[in-house]
């Protein structure tokens, strides 16, 4: 009975799983639900984050495997070693660059709220909002608040080119980024005396907040963290993906040689396209036949395009197939086992 | 002039490229010690961008309406939703993903599992359609292509091509109806063997995409490593 009930329960939640994907396509849900596309979004966003709460199990089970070897010092112990001191040194150093990234676009809250709040304002008296204060208001709150932050934020960037100063980096950048964020500083002080039409400030404001992004994001870019990451992305990750992959060219070579030995009429015609296609890429080809890239466009565009659309569609058909028999708990029993 | 942190980004670039290839002669503890750092910085890596780049902007910031402004007269920038709490009920049925570690509750894991295959159904179902279709329709070309009132006779065979071997190719893995006869297996036959070029072609495309990849790394070896290492030793 018990075991039935968990059965019955896991096949029931397999179907809710998928019945939201399946309404959502035969109903035309944007006909009853206002804003459905935000809200189907949303939704998505609700499955994903039950994917992304399974994130910590690959580090537990590396934890549990290698770090058994390295407590126990079995065999493969020191790979293990090596293998937890890079995890852990990518974790920390990932979420410090994280923090610091963090840190950088804080500096900037009080810019973006101004942006945003021109732009609101240009939008709400667009769409005659009602509620909210009359527009001349708005602009004149805007003014003082921007006034506010002028000398908050004088301070701020003047400390950005002491950082790049004391961090021995190129200040020339650092310069003129500063002499154009105090030039749009009087420009927008003269906008809001001569009373200038809304989109020249909110256009003004804008600019002013990328340069300050531009010059907060040099902090950033310059600290020690963001170069340590640099560093194990840059330096190990990419060099080590790149290696790990262009080493499988090799070794598809060698598979090549024993694949391709013309065995039959079949071998023949794959060695002969495979042949054809890397000719046809390579400049040596053309000093064979200055046809041979033409031959390769045409193998690419017509037997390959077509046959691999016909695997495609077959593949796809058999897919959905599946996927009705999974939907529906018809693929394989897995509600059995001893828990079941 | 290479900045010092550059530097040290392409020397160790280096050694780690020549550690992968030392493989080739044989398995060694040079390859498995940068094999094992990669696997430690790639599980390193991806917890933390799924974190920065869903969890913080999508799931948490909204929630706890960090992503609200205060305008200065005393307007928001938009209401925050406490139905962002809602999203609490998914993350803590993805914890139940967790319960493989605890005996007693294991059979709990099938729930979320049962509940991803679900969805993971219903996406294949919902992307069938608008993907495979308007394939399926582009895929029957005119046979006989007209241009300028006169037979287009390059185009027409290419599209009678496209068509014969996209129908043999289908018919070679089509089992339901038993298949009898010389011109149903001939028919069959011709797919096979286009299939095979097809392969042959994906094959060729495949191995020019690694060896790009193989000449850019011996192209940063000769280069960037090389000059690297000649900076340092001055």
């Amino acid at each position: 009975m018990k075991s039935n009930f968990r059965a019955n329960l896991v096949k029931l939640l397999t179907f809710i799983g998928g019945m939201y994907f399946v309404v959502e396509f035969l109903v035309p849900l944007e006909s009853y639900i206002d804003n459905f596309q935000d809200v189907h979004s949303k939704i998505s966003d609700g499955y994903v984050l039950i994917g992304t709460m399974a994130f910590a199990i690959g580090i537990i089970n590396l934890l549990l495997v290698y770090g058994s070897k390295l407590v126990f010092k079995r065999k493969g112990w020191f790979d293990s070693l090596v293998l937890l001191f890079g995890l852990a040194l990518m974790l920390s150093v990932s979420v410090l660059d994280w923090r610091e990234s963090l840190h950088s676009s804080k500096n900037l809250y009080e810019l973006n709220m101004l942006s945003n709040f021109v732009e609101t304002i240009i939008s709400d008296s667009k769409s005659k909002k009602k509620g909210v204060p009359e527009v001349k208001e708005r602009v004149r709150a805007l003014e003082r608040a921007y006034l506010k932050n002028v000398d908050v934020y004088e301070r701020k960037i003047s400390l950005v080119r002491n950082v790049i100063l004391e961090r021995k980096e190129d200040v020339s950048k650092v310069s003129s980024s500063l002499k154009d964020y105090r030039i749009l500083n009087d420009k927008i002080k003269n906008a809001f005396l001569v009373n200038a039409d809304l989109p020249i400030i909110q256009e003004l404001i804008s600019e002013q907040r990328q340069i300050a992004q531009h010059l907060f994001n040099l902090v950033y870019e310059t600290s020690f963290i963001k170069k340590l990451y640099r560093l194990l992305y840059d330096g190990l990750f990419v060099s080590l993906g790149a290696a790990m992959f262009s080493l499988l060219g090799i070794y598809i070579a060698i598979a090549a040689y024993r694949a391709f030995r013309i065995q039959s009429f079949e071998a023949a015609l794959m060695l002969g396209a495979a042949l054809l296609v890397m000719l046809g890429q390579i400049s040596f080809g053309l000093w064979i036949s200055e046809d041979l890239p033409a031959i390769r466009n045409w193998l690419l565009q017509n037997p390959n395009s077509s046959a691999f659309r016909a695997i495609k569609i077959g593949a796809s058909i058999a897919g959905l197939v599946m996927a009705f028999r999974m939907w529906l708990s018809i693929e394989s029993d897995f509600t059995s086992g001893e828990d079941f | 002039m290479l900045s010092t942190w550059l530097l040290l980004g392409t020397v160790l670039g280096g050694i780690a490229t020549i550690a992968i290839y030392s493989f080739l002669y044989k398995e060694n503890i040079f390859y498995r010690f940068f094999e094992h750092l990669y696997i430690g910085i790639a599980a390193g890596f991806f917890p933390v961008l799924a974190f920065k780049n869903f969890l913080w902007p999508k799931i948490l910031k909204p929630m706890f309406g960090y992503d609200v402004y205060n305008f200065p007269d005393g307007t928001v920038s938009h209401e925050p939703s406490s139905l962002y709490f809602l999203y609490i009920i998914p993350a803590l049925f993805g914890l139940l993903y967790y319960t493989l570690y605890i005996k007693r509750f294991s059979w709990m894991l099938k729930l979320v599992i049962g509940f991803s295959l679900g969805a993971a159904a219903g996406l294949t179902f919902k992307g069938f359609f608008p993907e495979i279709l308007p394939q399926i329709t582009k895929s029957f070309r005119p046979l006989v292509v007209f241009e300028n009132s006169e037979i287009n006779w390059i185009t027409s065979f290419e599209n009678i091509f496209f068509i014969f071997t996209l129908l043999s190719v289908m018919y070679y893995f089509f089992f339901t109806i038993k298949r009898e006869g010389r011109v149903a297996n001939s028919f069959a036959y011709a797919g096979r063997w286009l299939m095979m070029i097809c392969f042959g072609a994906f094959f060729g495309s495949t191995v020019m995409a690694r060896m790009a990849l193989l000449v850019e790394r011996i192209k940063f070896l000769a280069h960037d490593w090389v000059d690297a290492i000649q900076t340092l030793i001055g």
